[in-house]
């Protein structure tokens, strides 16, 4: 989940790259959505923090209500001090500071299915 | 700074045998054409373009790759290629010849309405700016006001612009002035024009003229036969590409052929009497 829409596409290219198959949305709120309509169609959530409408760790908050362990990593180039102890709160497995590389989502990505 | 768009686009290259670029399920190598001058009678540098294969090692049609790639990933196609051939322009660079990139002007406009510096990825992979020409390609553009801003971003890196295709698509003389390009490549099909006896072979010799008096320097690409290089000539391009000079390699050193022939079309004698 990204609102921008050429992050979005990248991030999206790596996780196929990966061998997942994402499901990109560039709007959180139709992210939400889709959550809510089945809450065990996805495995992951890659979201960015900052959106409009709603937050990262605000869809973090929702989506746990509805799938408790389903991996959430948040993605932020922001977050000041207490971000991360804010977003593990709202639910977050992970946080990745923006900008990422692959390696670093595909080890985020990796310990959550080695569990599995 | 780079954003995680731009280390995606590097990502996307592995080292592989040599730097590939794995993209939905193809892999995809850089080839090098040269490109001579005819004044200098030298290589002026290389063209990087791709060479794409299935997962068979099936070789696919360039343009019908690009054509598969969806809107939305075309920029980021376009920056990941664009760290592939720098990466690969590292394991070869002879050091003084310039490197001609391709970009879609979708992604300079990307560029610029994002603030991303292609300067650090060309920087990061040994080449300095002022020996990169970037060639934006014909298609159409959203935003020709972002385009030309793009362009001038850079420009004020020190790259050389070029304009490729020129004769089709959006690569035409409002362009031109738009762009203020220091390179118009003409594309093939004008040069296919310029072999025949009707007025269409015309067009060539003063396309070029027009292109001189706006100060820009000439390429005739697609040049695949010695008809058509001296067409090209006798039109007074400034540089040539083609086939007939030399195809394109993964490696460098190909283009001495090429000097031969370029030798033996401006001095045809020479041979003859040697």
């Amino acid at each position: 989940v990204d609102d921008e829409l050429d992050v979005l596409h990248a991030l999206e290219e790596m996780l196929a790259q990966l061998g997942y198959e994402p499901v990109g949305f560039n709007d959180s709120r139709d992210a939400l959505k889709a959550i809510r309509a089945d809450p065990r169609r996805f495995d992951a959530i890659v979201s960015d923090e900052v959106m409009p409408e709603i937050i990262g760790t605000q869809l973090a908050t929702e989506t746990r209500k509805l799938n408790p362990t389903m991996p959430i990593v948040i993605a932020s180039g922001y977050g000041g001090a207490g971000f991360e102890a804010r977003a593990l709160a709202a639910g977050v497995n992970r946080v990745l500071r923006k900008p990422y590389r692959m390696a670093e989502i595909a080890e985020a990505l990796a310990t959550f299915f080695a569990k599995a | 700074m780079r954003d995680s768009y731009a280390y995606a686009a590097e990502d996307l290259v592995r080292a592989g045998g040599g730097p590939e670029l794995a993209w939905e399920g193809a892999t995809v190598t850089t080839q090098f054409q040269p490109i001579y001058c005819v004044r200098r009678r030298t290589c002026l540098g290389f063209e990087a373009l791709v060479q794409a294969r299935d997962g068979a090692g099936n070789h696919i049609d360039s343009e019908e790759f690009f054509a598969r790639a969806h809107a939305g990933g075309r920029p980021l196609l376009d920056w990941a290629c664009r760290a592939l051939h720098l990466r690969s322009y590292a394991t070869v660079d002879p050091g003084d010849r310039s490197l001609f990139i391709n970009v879609h002007p979708e992604a300079a406009v990307l560029d610029a309405r994002r603030g991303r510096d292609f300067g650090e990825l060309i920087r990061y992979y040994g080449l300095t700016p002022k020996r990169v020409c970037i060639e934006i390609l014909e298609q159409p553009c959203s935003d020709e006001r972002l385009l030309r801003e793009a362009v001038e971003g850079y420009r004020a890196l020190g790259a050389s612009i070029a304009m490729d295709d020129f004769g089709i698509g959006s690569s035409n003389f409002d362009r031109v002035a738009a762009l203020r390009p220091d390179v118009v490549k003409i594309d093939k099909s004008v040069l296919n024009g310029a072999s025949g006896r009707d007025k269409a072979s015309r067009a060539l010799p003063v396309m070029v003229e027009l292109l001189h008096e706006l100060e820009v320097r000439v390429a005739v690409e697609g040049i695949e036969t010695r008809a058509g290089a001296a067409a090209a000539i006798e039109a007074r391009a400034d540089y040539l590409q083609g086939f007939y000079f030399a195809r394109p390699a993964a490696a460098l050193g190909h283009e001495a052929g090429g000097f031969e022939r370029l030798d033996h079309l401006l001095h045809p004698t020479t041979l003859a009497a040697a």
